[in-house]
């Protein structure tokens, strides 16, 4: 299709790369000059408030969606080239969307029967983990049995990008932390990459290798887990330094408890030792330090 | 269609060598799996078929009786009707099966938000726009032959039965009978049928692609507003000949030429009439006329236009 295909000697070292994708539905801007970069092998939280553009980002590097600018997905144009694209991309879009009448064997012969890269033998022994009745149909399953049986078909593919959009929504905490356990344990080796969205940031932080948020559909920040741990800190600051803490120009502030939480990007760390009680914040306060204030909503 | 030619070598070393894969086979397995309604309404004329068979043996002896002083040449006659007509209900209830399934092939999928799914999967949007026609033309041919050919063996096998124990020899039913010739028959004109509405089916496959609901309303409404606007507006009615030239067609009219008979008086003072049957059923067929006439070409251009659009709509159109 596109002269620029991809060849073994030229092999992208990024998974998923875009630059200045941009996509409007009338006057309302989706994605503004979308700048971002997915190196191979790495788990990628996606996190933005609602109408971020988080979706609408998802389904132009899975092809649904066209758009302007530069998108690569394994070195290739999504959107012209989706056949030779989805061979090697797998996704599961938000919540279950496995078609109710299909029974869980026919669902094995289907995927089986077009995807070349899909091994049933693996389906089927991560089914055998589950309760899930071989001839029912997913309208007779529970939310979290249809969650499984996706997963299951999807973690029997050998994709090189499996793309995961509110997986979980809807999944009570033991399924859930199931889920990202099997993700982990089971699929991730390190060739694999993976971009997953959710609300639920508290419960992927440790499964994260690299954070990003987006926000007014741009990206607001790309950062590894290793960087986010050494850049940001937040401070349980003593009420007699407030002032000393703000003079250090903290990311945020917030009242917990009647004390002073100040969150710091790369602090002079001498500085801020004296403040109080310093500790690695999570994904969930930095989001909220960097664009609830604006935005009013929390991650 | 897609199949994986297109795969780029991964400098990922994949666990397993890709496997050969057959997405149009599995595509129209699906629609089989989803829609079986085409499967289970075709089976409902032939059950009533046989039904009455049964009915007519057990509490209507007379009627056997009738058979017996049917003329042994004229027997066969009676079974080449009975297929006859027995195909042509089948193919009717399959036609009304299709309908509805052509409107909902591209909607369902939609509105139960399954197409993300679909689409998770390397099957190109013309692979299963393509299995979703083909399902509704020859698939559902096919159906309706086998349940034919299987239906008329039972009413007769039934009626062989029946006969033996009235006393009356069956062997002429099965000798005199063209049951050969009538497949033949039925299959030819299930070709012709799938070949000379292609652009109907592409129509409702087309609305279904991209209509939110309503789309009975819309594959219906629109021909019939653009025919309304075209005599009020422009003063002609081209569209309208045009839709009543295809839907009031020879095709179906021919086909009935096998069945007419059918209606004959099975019960009538004097015994079974079977008249208004061809000596051969297969003379009542005109292939060279029928691929001769260039009606049915514009017909499969328009056909194709309509695919092309619906490829593009499930390619374009998001879940409902």
């Amino acid at each position: 299709m596109s002269a620029n295909t991809t060849t073994p000697d030229s092999a992208p070292v990024y998974a998923i790369e875009a630059r200045g994708v941009r996509k409007a539905f009338g006057k309302t801007v989706a994605l503004d000059n979308l700048e971002l970069r997915v190196a191979e092998g790495r788990i990628v939280g996606l996190i933005g408030p609602n109408g971020a553009g988080k979706t609408t980002a998802l389904k132009a590097i899975l092809g649904l969606t066209p758009y302007e600018g530069e998108l690569r997905v394994l070195g290739r144009n999504p959107y012209l080239e989706r056949n030779a694209v989805m061979q090697e991309v797998c996704f599961i879009a938000d919540v279950a969307v496995l078609p109710p009448w299909l029974k869980v064997s026919q669902a094995l012969d289907f995927v089986g029967g077009v995807h070349p890269r899909f091994d049933r033998a693996k389906a089927e022994a991560f089914l055998a983990k589950t309760n899930i009745p071989r001839d029912s149909r997913v309208h007779k399953l529970s939310k979290g049995m249809i969650t499984q049986l996706h997963l299951a078909l999807v973690m029997a593919i050998d994709a090189r990008l499996l793309v995961l959009d509110e997986p979980t929504l809807g999944l009570d905490i033991l399924y859930r932390k199931a889920f990202y356990d099997t993700l982990l344990n089971d699929y991730f080796d390190h060739n694999r990459t993976i971009l997953v969205t959710t609300h639920q940031v508290e419960e992927i932080q440790h499964v994260l290798t690299d954070v990003m948020f987006i926000n007014k559909g741009r990206l607001v920040l790309d950062c590894s887990m290793e960087d986010f741990e050494s850049r940001y800190v937040e401070v349980l600051v003593r009420p007699e330094q407030t002032a000393a803490a703000r003079a250090l120009k903290p990311l945020h502030e917030r009242q917990v408890f009647g004390r002073s939480v100040f969150l710091f990007d790369r602090p002079d760390r001498d500085k801020i030792s004296g403040l109080g009680e310093a500790r690695t914040p999570s994904i969930a306060d930095l989001f909220v330090a960097m664009i609830g204030g604006q935005q009013g909503a929390a991650a | 269609m897609n199949a994986a030619t297109e795969t780029s070598e991964s400098f990922v070393a994949p666990a397993t060598a890709p496997r050969p894969v057959r997405p149009f086979y599995w595509s129209v397995m699906r629609e089989l799996w989803e829609h079986r309604s085409l499967t289970i309404v075709p089976l409902v004329p032939a059950g009533i078929a046989l039904a009455a068979v049964l009915y007519a043996s057990i509490f209507n002896s007379h009627d056997v009786a009738l058979l017996g002083q049917v003329p042994p040449e004229k027997l066969g006659q009676v079974a080449t009707v009975a297929y006859g007509f027995i195909a042509w209900a089948i193919s009717l209830a399959m036609h009304i099966a299709v309908f509805f399934y052509l409107l909902d092939a591209l909607q369902g999928e939609r509105k139960d938000r399954s197409v993300l799914f679909w689409k998770s999967m390397p099957v190109s949007d013309s692979t299963t726009v393509l299995s979703k026609l083909f399902t509704a033309l020859v698939v559902s041919g096919a159906i309706v032959v086998v349940v034919s050919v299987a239906a008329v063996l039972a009413v007769l096998l039934l009626a062989s039965v029946v006969m033996l124990i009235g006393g009356v020899n069956p062997v002429p039913l099965w000798t005199g009978s063209q049951l050969l010739q009538t497949t033949v028959a039925i299959t030819y004109w299930q070709i012709s049928i799938a070949l000379w509405y292609a652009p109907v089916a592409a129509w409702l496959l087309l609305v279904s692609s991209w209509a939110t609901r309503g789309t009975f309303l819309w594959a219906v409404g629109t021909p019939i507003a653009l025919a309304v606007f075209e005599r009020v507006a422009i003063r002609t009615s081209y569209l309208q000949s045009l839709i009543n030239a295809r839907l009031a067609d020879p095709v179906l009219a021919r086909f009935e030429t096998v069945t007419r008979g059918a209606q004959l008086t099975i019960r009538t003072d004097e015994g079974v009439k079977a008249h208004g049957i061809p000596g051969n059923v297969l003379d009542g067929l005109d292939p060279v006329a029928f691929f001769g006439n260039p009606w049915l070409w514009v017909g499969l251009v328009v056909a194709a236009a309509f695919v092309a659009a619906a490829i593009w709509m499930r390619r374009y159109r998001e879940p409902i």
